[in-house]
């Protein structure tokens, strides 16, 4: 700065300026922060005599730590040590070097001198020295701060600290002082890679990022370069070839000076992303069968259902097949669970076979498939389709030896135009499925809107079924078990469930049963039906004691299904029931069908002899219809048999097959010490041949239909007698409750 | 050194052979006048220096000068940087290459090497393959890549001063020298200085920071060197060896005083080559 002044200063300038620009000049460098040294030496010889202090300011004063006076005539060398080249100053230009400040205390300190050579020139002030004596060269010599050389060194210590501590660093790291070029790695990323750290310098470290990553990497390098923080997940491959899964995290680093880089941390995931991958691929699939389970089957629902108008290619003539096999249970009760899996896994394989790339086959569960398919855009693709499925199942599989013949049943829905969720088509597939198989089975069913209305009446009928359950709004009825005669007797009565919709009128008992039997509802129903039994009898065993009705009956018979029985605490409620009531155990049969003792033999056993301990009577219901065996019969915990109708209604005054059946029922039960009921009497004639055969209790339409309460209290009334009367079914409707 | 009682390295001694003194007048001359004939170069090696000068700054001072800015563009799109094709904006480019790479080029401008004289056939692809391997071996030493390619970048810069201040002798002395070694002690014998040393000395008059100059003037002298001067050795040891076949090799050992083995010297040979060669025709097209 003083040089430049000098040199600007123009040398025909007056006298009087002149000497004043000089005079600012010298009083600027005497009360300049940094040292400064006026040396010169003579000009002949040039370089043999030793450069000499001519003035000094207050900061080299300081720093030399002698007064600016005393420095005066001092040899530089002795205040400033430079290396073997001597000292640097050149006549012909600026000139910069290093030096040690030698202070009065005899310390070194490390600086730096930059050296303007003084032009030689006529004129007054400094130059004119060198114009008068013309023996001597001078320098004005500025020396930095020993602050900033501190400042500098710090910078410096800090930088090596980082240095240490990145290089001994477990986490990987890079560093780039400019551009992309690294210009160190530290020992964890040499080591993640497998190679020294020279080979990874420079833009080596670049080959091993995995070929279609390197444009990804080589942006967010471009991205970090520009001043922004990046972080990118990629791939490296190792020198042994292996690839690994990386976050590198780039930060920018500026250098004053010196450009832009960054550094960078190099995490290994790869271990994290296989643990990730792993839950992420069991969260959406079965483990069985490797199948997507019915997380991913909704979520792909999801997303064709979601499609903007469905656009022509994408999601469009999605059929949707729930396939679900037949007879499975029969093979995974039968054969075992692990035959069952085996079956299953099969079966997922044959069925991912029959669709195309794009389609999904999913098993949401149990024993059912779902596959998704495109292009099903007619009647005759979706059976070509069903058929191919249906023909997949029916090969057969060997299990255990075994060849099993597989049949399934498909339900299909068509996405085209609906607007309901994943889980309404999951469903609806359901019930397409239902239909199929209700069709017996072994074929496919497409949901069209008449199955869909009559699934959602169902649907509609069984929440109704709740309600009205909650709120008691299912009726009972009860049917007289009589002694034949004219008039008969009552004896007991059966109690059957009646529901009339608010809406819909009455509904049929084998269509709200079997909806009870799918929505759960059977265990309600019966504990519904029991308890109404029990306080109707209790009420009109009080009716009987007060004297206003002459008669009640022994006992009120309750179906009880299999499931009921085989429920938790069924005994305890039974006894609960009787005994909210005022009756005794006796007091009650429970109607048990064939085919639930058959299902859980020991099980319902159990509860059966446990509650016939204590009293409760013990009928099976439709006897004849199943598989019991008579060589069990004698273990069984039962005090009636029911002859089932459907040998009834065929028994002839005449000898025929049936009379004998119901003549070998009647004496084997006799012969057992059971009791004997004949239901679904309808005809004089049959009610004929089973007095003949000694039956000698009897129930049916010939006596009474099932009868309302304020009916049977009428029958009640009346003594308990009922004037058997065959007549079509309407007059005998009409006809008994009067 | 000859230099006699210390004196500054190309200033004339008294032993020096006839004629010299005018050269290293001329070189001194030289060093003062370049500057004005590429004013922009100028300033770029002035702002590289600052510490207040950042990419976009310096951007911004090279596109006044389109020759230079071009350069500096091709060599940041170059697969040596690591970002090819990626590098449109000045301050990009300046960012990708470094200050140093951006300072030697405008010192290489400056020095007139757009136009390489004849006398110095095969000058860049010298000059590169020197920069290119001293930044190789850089990280083994401990020291900045980017300094050092600068650094050996510019190694023989003082060849084209001697060339433009002696056009007449110091010509005929490359084409009587059988190798580098040779052309070195014809120069000491004949200027007193090696041109590496008049290269240090152009840095030094040109600002640049003191510890590449040093390190310039530290290559040919025998003994210790800085690691940043022992990687220029390296380099230039590296590029007489790829493009002088017939001169007897200095082993690599005695060059960086144990540090780097031939045999490593050798190993990267082919790389460098190859990363020199796509260099050399981006600075020179």
């Amino acid at each position: 700065m003083l040089n430049e002044a000098w040199r600007s200063h123009h040398p025909g300038g007056s006298p009087d300026s002149t000497a004043g620009v000089d005079a600012a000049l010298l009083h600027h460098a005497a009360a300049a922060d940094e040292p400064v040294l006026v040396v010169s030496r003579p000009h002949d010889p040039p370089a043999r005599e030793i450069a000499r202090v001519r003035w000094a300011n207050a900061a080299a004063s300081d720093l030399f730590g002698v007064d600016a006076g005393h420095l005066v005539d001092v040899a530089v060398t002795r205040l400033l040590r430079t290396g073997p080249d001597a000292e640097r100053l050149s006549r012909e230009r600026r000139t910069r070097y290093a030096v040690d400040v030698v202070t009065a205390g005899g310390d070194l300190r490390r600086t730096e001198v930059v050296a303007w050579p003084v032009p030689e020139r006529p004129g007054p002030g400094l130059g004119a020295v060198a114009r008068a004596g013309t023996t001597e060269h001078y320098w004005v010599l500025s020396l930095a701060l020993p602050e900033d050389e501190k400042a500098h060194a710090a910078v410096r210590a800090a930088e090596e600290r980082f240095a240490t501590l990145a290089q001994s660093s477990p986490v990987p790291t890079i560093v780039s002082d400019v551009g992309a070029r690294l210009s160190r790695v530290n020992d964890a990323f040499a080591e993640l890679l497998g190679l020294p750290a020279e080979e990874l310098c420079g833009t080596g470290w670049l080959t091993h990022v995995v070929d279609d990553e390197r444009t990804g990497v080589v942006e967010a390098i471009a991205t970090v370069l520009s001043g922004e923080r990046v972080t990118l997940d990629t791939r490296l491959r190792t020198a042994a070839g292996q690839v690994r899964w990386v976050t590198v995290r780039l930060a920018p680093s500026r250098t004053p000076g010196y450009g832009a880089g960054f550094i960078g941390t190099v995490e290994d995931v790869t271990d994290r992303l296989a643990r990730e991958h792993r839950l992420a691929y069991q969260a959406q699939h079965d483990l069985l069968t490797g199948l997507p389970n019915r997380l991913a089957l909704l979520e792909r629902l999801s997303d064709l259902l979601a499609l903007p108008g469905r656009a022509p290619g994408q999601g469009t003539n999605v059929g949707v097949l729930m396939v679900d096999l037949d007879d499975f249970k029969t093979v995974n009760d039968g054969l075992g669970p692990e035959a069952g899996d085996a079956v299953l896994v099969e079966v997922a394989r044959r069925l991912a076979r029959t669709v195309r790339a794009g389609d999904m086959v999913a098993r949401p569960g149990g024993d059912e498939f779902v596959l998704v398919c495109a292009d099903l855009g007619d009647l005759d693709a979706v059976q070509a389709t069903a058929r191919r499925v249906l023909d997949a199942v029916l090969a057969p599989v060997e299990v255990n030896g075994l060849r099993l013949r597989l049949v399934a049943s498909i339900g299909v829905v068509l996405l085209e135009g609906l607007t309901c969720s994943a889980e309404e088509v999951v469903r609806d597939a359901g019930i397409a499925v239902h239909e199929a198989k209700a069709a017996g089975g072994g074929r496919w069913t497409l949901l069209d809107e008449e199955v869909r209305t009559r699934a959602r009446r169902a649907l509609r009928l069984v929440a109704d079924l709740r309600e009205a359950l909650a709120r008691g709004g299912v009726d009972v009825h009860y049917q007289p078990v009589v002694r034949p005669g004219r008039p008969a007797q009552l004896r007991s009565v059966e109690a059957l469930c009646r529901w009339t919709h608010p809406e819909l009128g009455p509904v049929r008992p084998d269509v709200f049963i079997e909806l009870a039997e799918r929505a759960n509802l059977v265990p309600a129903l019966d504990a519904h039906v029991l308890e109404v039994a029990c306080r109707d009898l209790a009420a009109w065993r009080a009716e009987q004691a007060a004297g206003v009705l002459p008669t009640s009956p022994e006992h009120v018979a309750v179906n009880v299904s299999a499931v009921s029985l085989a429920a938790e605490g069924f005994a305890a409620g039974v006894r609960r029931a009787v005994a909210a009531a005022g009756l005794q155990l006796s007091d009650l049969c429970l109607e048990v069908t064939e085919t639930a003792l058959a299902s859980d033999l020991r099980a319902c056993r159990e509860v059966l002899e446990e509650l016939r301990a204590d009293g409760v009577r013990v009928a099976i219901d439709d006897f004849g219809t199943g598989y019991s065996s008579l060589a069990y019969l004698k273990d069984l915990p039962v005090d009636h048999l029911k002859v089932d109708r459907s040998f009834v209604r065929d028994l002839r005054s005449t000898d025929g097959p049936a009379r004998a059946v119901a003549a070998a029922v009647v004496s084997l039960a006799r012969t057992l010490g059971l009791g004997v009921v004949a239901e679904g009497v309808e005809t004089f004639e049959q009610d004929q041949v089973i007095s003949e055969l000694g039956c000698e209790a009897v129930q049916g339409y010939l006596y009474s239909r099932p009868l309302p309460r304020e009916a049977l209290v009428e029958v009640l009334r009346r003594g308990g007698e009922l004037v058997p009367a065959a007549a079509p079914t309407s007059t005998v409707l009409k006809g008994v409750p009067a | 050194m000859s230099t006699a009682s210390g004196a500054s390295g190309v200033t004339a001694t008294s032993t020096s052979p006839p004629g010299a003194v005018e050269v290293l007048g001329r070189i001194s001359a030289a060093l003062d006048d370049l500057p004005a004939h590429r004013p922009v170069a100028a300033r770029v090696v002035a702002e590289a220096d600052d510490q207040a000068s950042d990419a976009a700054s310096l951007g911004r001072t090279l596109g006044f000068d389109p020759a230079l800015l071009a350069k500096v563009l091709r060599l940041a799109n170059s697969a040596y940087f690591g970002l090819s094709g990626r590098v449109s904006r000045p301050a990009f480019a300046v960012t990708v290459v470094g200050f140093s790479t951006v300072r030697s080029l405008a010192v290489s401008a400056m020095a007139g090497l757009d136009d390489v004289p004849e006398a110095l056939a095969g000058f860049w692809d010298r000059s590169v393959l020197t920069a290119v391997a001293a930044a190789e071996f850089a990280p083994r030493l401990g020291c900045a890549a980017p300094e050092a390619f600068s650094v050996g970048l510019l190694a023989r810069l003082g060849q084209a001063l001697l060339v433009r201040c002696d056009p007449v002798e110091y010509p005929r002395m490359i084409a009587e020298s059988a190798d580098r070694e040779e052309l070195l002690a014809a120069e000491n014998r004949r200027y007193g200085a090696t041109h590496t040393r008049v290269s240090a000395e152009a840095l030094a008059a040109w600002a640049f920071p003191e510890d590449l100059a040093h390190a310039l003037s530290q290559v040919d002298r025998p003994g210790w060197a800085t690691p940043l001067a022992t990687c220029v050795r390296l380099g230039l040891e590296l590029s007489e060896r790829a493009t002088d076949p017939a001169r007897a090799p200095q082993p690599a050992e005695q060059l960086s005083a144990g540090h780097v083995r031939d045999a490593e010297l050798d190993a990267v040979r082919a790389g460098v080559t190859r990363t020199a060669a796509e260099l050399v025709q981006l600075l020179t097209s």
